[in-house]
């Protein structure tokens, strides 16, 4: 039953992470467009730009969403992908493991920038 | 139209050898299935050749064996169709195998007991009959097809790489009763279904539901069961039931009866 939960966990990540990916693309990619628009637009490579979105609330707390979500997406499925290859409950379990520590490192790093950065400039 | 002569190319398997292939020219003729090209090889060319095969029908499931690269039943599979003049035969993949092209069926097997293939009753009244509307009978039908012929299995691409997947017949079976108003087992179902080795390790090849002899398709069941196990993770899953109440309907009077008992009950 536990696996059916981090099944469907993968799922709604899936879809959540579109969502995300959606907003970041449309401020990263967007921004000739956006320009027309927004009185107060700032060029979002600037480093002003870059302030911006980091001390941003929203944006700060999108990210380390974006970012966990992401983390756990990709490991699960690299996992289940690998899992394919291995024969054998032991060694699936060392690759198990070996995706979730490596999951969990990448969160604590990318989010200790993340809120360090918002918490520093903010 | 004349015998036209194709030649079976079996791969020989006996305990603790090699595996190695034998060619046998065989006449073959209008409505000539594989099967009867085997029977004709063991009767008049070789007696040492093994598969297994009962109904002769597509009907037991027991001649599985894999032809021409494809998993199948060869009581079921006219010589003539297959456009090669070289059949191959192999015993059904992702199994053991026994000898020649007998698969040992008995892993498929534990795994179908597993999944607790029988309806399992729920509150219903002691004794009551268990009544079923044609509707709720559609529910599960196709997937009560079956014949446990093990083609599916031997085409699963997540079975060649996870000896432990639970694989499409017993998933299916698994569906056929937790879509079954009758029954009231889904959640002792759901605990073998969640498992590392079950649908969740599925990604859809629907190789299984290609080769099926009788049309069940077994991938889609198990996209059913995906879908009902996270349903019931939310408890948004809709019970099969209500067991339908009233009448059971007027018999047709153009049915016959059926015969009297020969030995009367005391
Ligand atoms: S689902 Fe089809 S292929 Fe699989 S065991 Fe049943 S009848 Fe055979
Ligand atoms: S012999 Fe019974 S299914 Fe082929």
């Amino acid at each position: 039953m536990r696996e059916t939960k981090y099944w469907a966990l993968n799922l709604l990540a899936g879809l959540l992470i579109l969502v995300l990916l959606a907003q970041h693309m449309a401020v990263m990619q967007l921004d000739g467009w956006l320009e027309k628009w927004l009185a107060d637009w700032i060029p979002p490579l600037s480093w002003p730009g870059l302030v911006e979105r980091g001390t941003n609330l929203i944006q700060m707390v999108s990210y380390v969403l974006l970012l966990g979500l992401g983390l756990f997406h990709g490991f699960y499925g690299l996992n289940k992908i690998l899992a394919e290859f291995i024969q054998g409950d032991q060694k699936r379990r060392i690759i198990r493991l070996g995706c979730t520590v490596m999951g969990i490192l990448l969160f604590v790093v990318g989010t200790t920038v993340t809120v360090g950065f918002y918490l520093v400039n903010g | 139209m004349t015998d036209q002569t194709v030649t079976f190319r079996v791969r020989r398997h006996q305990p603790g050898q090699e595996d190695a292939w034998q060619e046998y020219p065989v006449a073959v003729h209008p409505g000539m299935t594989v099967l009867d090209g085997l029977q004709q090889i063991k009767e008049q060319q070789d007696s040492s050749l093994a598969w297994r095969h009962s109904c002769r029908m597509g009907i037991c499931g027991s001649c599985g064996m894999v032809i021409n690269g494809q998993p199948g039943l060869a009581c079921n599979t006219q010589v003539l169709d297959i456009s090669d003049r070289r059949i191959s035969l192999e015993p059904l993949s992702n199994f053991p195998v026994a000898r020649d092209l007998v698969p040992d069926l008995e892993p498929m097997f534990d795994k179908h007991r597993s999944i607790k293939p029988f309806l399992i009753a729920g509150q219903q009244d002691g004794d009551e009959p268990l009544r079923q509307s044609p509707r709720q009978l559609t529910d599960y039908l196709q997937f009560s097809y079956c014949i446990k012929c093990g083609a599916c299995m031997a085409a699963c691409p997540t079975l060649a790489s996870d000896a432990d997947f639970l694989g499409p017949m017993p998933l299916t079976a698994a569906h056929r009763y937790n879509r079954d108003s009758r029954d009231d087992g889904f959640d002792q179902r759901k605990q073998s279904l969640g498992d590392h080795h079950s649908i969740s390790h599925c990604h859809y090849a629907a190789e299984c539901s290609k080769v099926c002899p009788k049309g069940v398709d077994p991938a889609k069941a198990i996209q059913y069961l995906k879908r009902d196990l996270v349903l019931d993770l939310v408890g948004l899953r809709r019970r099969p039931g209500p067991v339908p109440q009233g009448s059971p309907g007027t018999p047709r009077d153009d049915i016959p009866k059926a015969p009297e008992f020969t030995v009367k009950k005391p």
